[in-house]
């Protein structure tokens, strides 16, 4: 039942590279939502052991906010989007027109509003894999946590595991400079999905 | 698992049961971090006690090593949360997990004898706890309220 995930170079930078499209929509969308530039880092790329996932962002009991949500169709797939504690106030301070700092608690209008920012990003990122590789894929409603990382996180660890012994783990920072609003986007493909993915684009096959 | 005076500390528990064997006497004790309620649910099987069915007798063994006998060990639980609201998800499924953690880990120390004397199981938010040996205490942390001493 298990199933290893090999790729190539070449094969690792076309997905990098349609991540890079799909996050290029997605935070343009993001950009207009709260009228503020929007930068973004090249997707990271990495094949990791399952148990290792919480690890890539430090310290397990740092707080976020987790927008987790499905991808089901011609390719699967989960993503969770987190925004460290500070960030996500101020993103629901600028979502909701209130001066940067007034939140401290998430409110359940604040809360509708960061999932929103999910559903946007993730649907504009669906969008351009779309018109890129022709796959058709859904999107599931957002759901949302605060927590500690490790907390929002063991759930997906536990599922991977099941079928994994390793995780792709496609991963895109976007920044909003002015006031520092960090988010990550993570990408989880199910196991089966990369090979999915690259064969629409041309370069499947066994490496 | 310990003989000496030590914290053992499980942090940023979800879906995750962690379970905490305390002899009285001894003070021997031990705590595991669990993810899923079977070894045979998993394709990496390099780490027993992130699995209920293989934890429990394990540590229940190595205890026993150390002078601990099964008859005198008590269990503490916590965990086994459900972080994200499954409903409206085609495998919301997947985010039920942390209750059925909580019953395979009840199963395991009724199969073994050992039981359970306090427990914080389930709910929505995510838990870090400090297991000591000296006393068999369980301070639970959560984002939601002040440290709880189980």
């Amino acid at each position: 039942m298990s199933e290893d995930i090999r790729l190539t170079k070449l094969q690792l930078d076309a997905l990098v590279e349609v991540g890079n499209i799909g996050m290029g929509h997605a935070a343009t969308a993001l950009s207009r939502m709260i009228n503020k530039k929007v930068e973004m880092t090249v997707p990271y790329i990495n094949l990791l052991p399952v148990e290792r996932l919480p690890e890539i962002f430090g310290n397990v009991e740092s707080l976020v906010a987790g927008v987790y949500m499905e991808i089901e169709g011609d390719a699967n797939g989960k993503v969770l989007l987190l925004f460290p504690r500070e960030s996500a106030l101020h993103l629901a301070d600028l979502l909701m027109g209130r001066e940067i700092g007034a939140t401290k608690v998430l409110s359940e209008i604040d809360q509708e509003a960061l999932k929103e920012v999910g559903n946007i990003l993730l649907g504009n990122h669906l969008t351009a894999l779309h018109q890129f590789t022709g796959l058709n894929m859904r999107q599931s409603i957002p759901k949302l946590a605060f927590d500690m990382i490790g907390a929002l996180m063991d759930f997906l660890i536990i599922e991977l595991s099941k079928v994994s012994a390793e995780a792709l783990v496609i991963e895109t920072q976007l920044l909003e400079p002015t006031n520092k609003i960090k988010g990550y986007f993570i990408f989880l493909l199910d196991p089966d999905s990369p090979a999915k993915i690259l064969a629409a684009l041309g370069v499947g096959g066994d490496p | 698992m310990t003989t000496e005076t030590a914290l053992l500390v499980a942090r940023g528990l979800g879906s995750c049961v962690a379970i905490g064997l305390w002899d009285p006497l001894s003070h021997a004790g031990g705590l595991s971090h669990v993810l899923l309620p079977s070894i045979e649910m998993s394709v990496f099987r390099d780490s027993p006690h992130k699995f209920a069915d293989r934890s429990v007798p394990l540590m229940v063994r190595e205890l026993r090593r150390k002078g601990a006998p099964v008859e005198r060990l008590v269990a503490k639980i916590v965990g086994g949360a459900q972080m994200f609201n499954p409903k409206g998800l085609s495998h919301g499924g997947v985010l039920r997990i942390g209750e059925r953690n909580v019953t395979a880990v009840r199963e395991q120390l009724a199969a073994v004898g050992v039981p359970i004397v306090g427990e914080d199981v389930g709910g929505t938010v995510g838990r870090t706890v400090a297991f000591s040996t000296s006393d068999g205490s369980m301070t639970i942390t959560t984002i939601e309220s002040p440290p709880r001493i189980l």
